[in-house]
């Protein structure tokens, strides 16, 4: 079906679809299915643009063996089949992907669990957006696919995929709602089974680290199991829902939002410094909450209080009284501060 | 001292060095404190104040941490993300961290655990009940009667506040996750939109994320914000619930717990722990 969609640019055969398929000689049925292809499909240029770009994400993976004979098997099987070499790439994409996921799955000391939550390499404003347990939330994969299906994604039979996509979603929610069941119910019994809150260390606090292990095994499954729905998802989207063209379509786009907004994120990261907190708020806060002061005092008593302590903080922060400008900068700053606490207690 | 005197007139501080100190008191000051006072045997009424004090001093704590991150949240919402993963936090902690903090469960579930009920079968099997009292009663030896007894058979009023604590919470916190998850999704929304728009140009892809980006950390800040005052709704409400010896002993758990998270031996150890244990 998708052969009559893609009307653009027939004819258009570019050099650099030659050079996709000088790559991969492999068939000797190559140059007649290109013909074949040429003479129904009409716009290929699209999909050489595709494979193209797919093939550019595969490359950058290494190869590892198993890669390899699944290629050989492919190499068999597939030409039989329309655009086989995009199935190729977008099987190689989830190899990838599924490499990415599985190296993260295995962490060899239990404290790179947390990594797994919190990976390193991700940057926290893409953990916030898109993350559940250290990389894209599943319904969001989707979320995402069905937006672009809307708007800018031209897929084979839209009214269709929009269906299965909501429906997918639905049930793709409520697999993420188990996993993160499971998550919360660690989480909130971990102060029953972390031994801390009945200080009871046992020879060598040996006892605490065991809890603690048996605690952090149960943590992986689950990120395990977050992992698998994952990978599943996106199998299931590219392998099931849609066709081989869309799929290649839409993984080139997944796979441009991921780097769009892994390097926003990385680049605003970078930009700024450690989270702060205001002082004057602090104290504030610990004046309210700790009762330091009651909120009530008059501002007078507070003003007398203020110049004795500014005194005593003047000499340990300036060399000398006589130092003109330093007190008057810290004048100015009492005042600030003596107006700060009027309008507040003005507006109590 | 000096350091404290000298930031007197800083206009912010890191979160990091707050955290560090809000620690520090609550470890070397607070806890000892609440646990001298619970220990101290005679039950005249100064020691009673000492021990309202002590508790008071301690729940105020905690109090004002939740203050602090609301505080450095509002100020800013780029701060947003990185208070959602703390790096303040080691990685005893992050996995049990929900929304940049303590799952506000771990209150009720500590609560619960503390009641000793007479004529509870169904409790005494529980593997970590039993280990509960066992070990705790050596360390709690030396105790007024009041302190030992302060969980044994609570009265029917505050068993049933404690039912309406649960109950709230368990209403609250389904409703913060959706809301997170809304505001997830609605990031992905937003920039497939605005995908079709920026129709390959880097710059204008970029900058749909941006905004979508934008938009999601405003949205998830009051979910944080609202996250904290759950919390500390749910340790208020605890407090009044509960009597003065129930309290004790219910933040010194907590104190302890908190503490505990971030015992240096153990994290040493945690550190050099291989998945593969034998």
């Amino acid at each position: 079906m998708e052969l009559n969609r893609r009307s653009g640019g027939e004819g258009k055969i570019t050099k650099t679809r030659e050079r996709n398929h000088s790559k991969k000689v492999a068939s000797e049925d190559t140059e007649e299915r290109l013909e074949m292809r040429r003479e129904f499909e009409g716009g290929t240029e699209d999909m050489d643009e595709l494979s193209q770009k797919l093939q550019c994400m595969a490359f950058r993976t290494p190869k590892i063996g198993k890669n390899v004979s699944r290629r050989q098997v492919h190499d068999m099987e597939e030409p039989l089949k329309e655009g086989w070499e995009l199935d190729f790439l977008i099987e190689e994409e989830l190899d990838r992907f599924h490499n990415c996921n599985s190296r993260a799955m295995n962490p060899a000391r239990l404290s790179d669990v947390a990594k797994m939550l919190m990976p390193d390499s991700t940057p926290t404003i893409e953990l916030a957006c898109v993350g559940w347990f250290g990389d894209w939330r599943p319904s969001l994969i989707l979320g995402f696919l069905h937006g672009l299906a809307r708007s800018s994604l031209p897929v084979s039979d839209p009214g269709q995929i929009e269906r299965t996509l909501t429906q997918l979603i639905r049930e793709v929610r409520i697999e993420e709602a188990v996993i993160d069941g499971e998550m919360a119910e660690i989480q909130a019994t971990c102060v029953l089974r972390l031994p801390f809150a009945r200080q009871s260390k046992g020879p060598d606090g040996v006892f605490p680290l065991r809890s603690v292990y048996s605690e952090f095994k149960k943590i992986k499954q689950v990120i395990n199991k977050a992992q698998q729905l994952r990978f599943r998802t996106l199998e299931l989207v590219v392998q099931k829902i849609l066709d081989t063209t869309d799929a290649a379509a839409f993984l080139v786009e997944f796979e441009k939002i991921r780097h769009g907004l892994h390097c926003f994120a990385a680049e605003q990261e970078q930009r700024k410094g450690p989270v702060t907190v205001s002082t004057r708020g602090l104290r504030s806060i610990s004046e309210r909450e700790c009762g330091n002061e009651s909120p009530h005092r008059s501002v007078k008593s507070i003003d007398k209080r203020l110049l004795k302590n500014g005194r005593r903080d003047c000499k340990g922060r300036y060399q000398t009284h006589e130092d003109g400008t330093a007190l008057a900068r810290f004048i100015e700053e009492l005042q600030c501060e003596l107006q700060e606490r009027c309008t507040r207690n003005r507006k109590m | 001292m000096h350091k404290s005197a000298a930031n007197l007139f800083k206009k912010t501080r890191r979160f990091a060095d707050f955290h560090a100190e809000w620690f520090d008191a609550l470890e070397r000051a607070l806890l000892p404190l609440l646990r001298d006072s619970l220990s101290s045997s005679s039950s005249s009424s100064s020691t009673s104040t000492q021990l309202s004090a002590a508790i008071h001093a301690l729940h105020c704590h905690l109090q004002s941490y939740y203050s602090a991150l609301n505080l450095a949240a509002s100020s800013s919402s780029d701060q947003l993300p990185r208070l959602l993963c703390p790096p303040w936090r080691n990685p005893l902690e992050t996995p049990f961290l929900f929304l940049g903090d303590l799952h506000p469960y771990i209150f009720t579930t500590l609560l619960r655990s503390l009641i000793e009920n007479d004529d509870d079968g169904d409790d005494s099997d529980d593997e970590s009940a039993g280990v509960f009292l066992e070990d705790d009663r050596n360390h709690l030896l030396g105790r007024p009667w009041q302190v030992l007894t302060a969980w044994k058979n609570p009265s029917k009023h505050t068993l049933s506040r404690m039912e309406q604590i649960e109950c709230g919470v368990r209403l609250m916190v389904p409703a913060l996750w959706d809301r997170a998850k809304v505001e997830q999704a609605r990031f992905t929304d937003r920039v497939a939109d605005q995908w079709a728009k920026a129709s390959g140009e880097k710059k204008k892809e970029t900058a749909a994320v941006g905004k979508a980006a934008a938009a999601a950390t405003q949205g998830l800040a009051g979910v944080f914000l609202d996250a904290n005052r759950l919390r500390k709704s749910v340790l208020a409400d605890i407090m009044s619930a509960t009597n003065v010896y129930q309290a004790g002993l219910f933040l010194e758990a907590l104190a302890q717990f908190l503490v505990g998270l971030r015992d240096p031996e153990l994290l040493e150890k945690f550190r050099h722990c291989p998945v593969k244990m034998r």
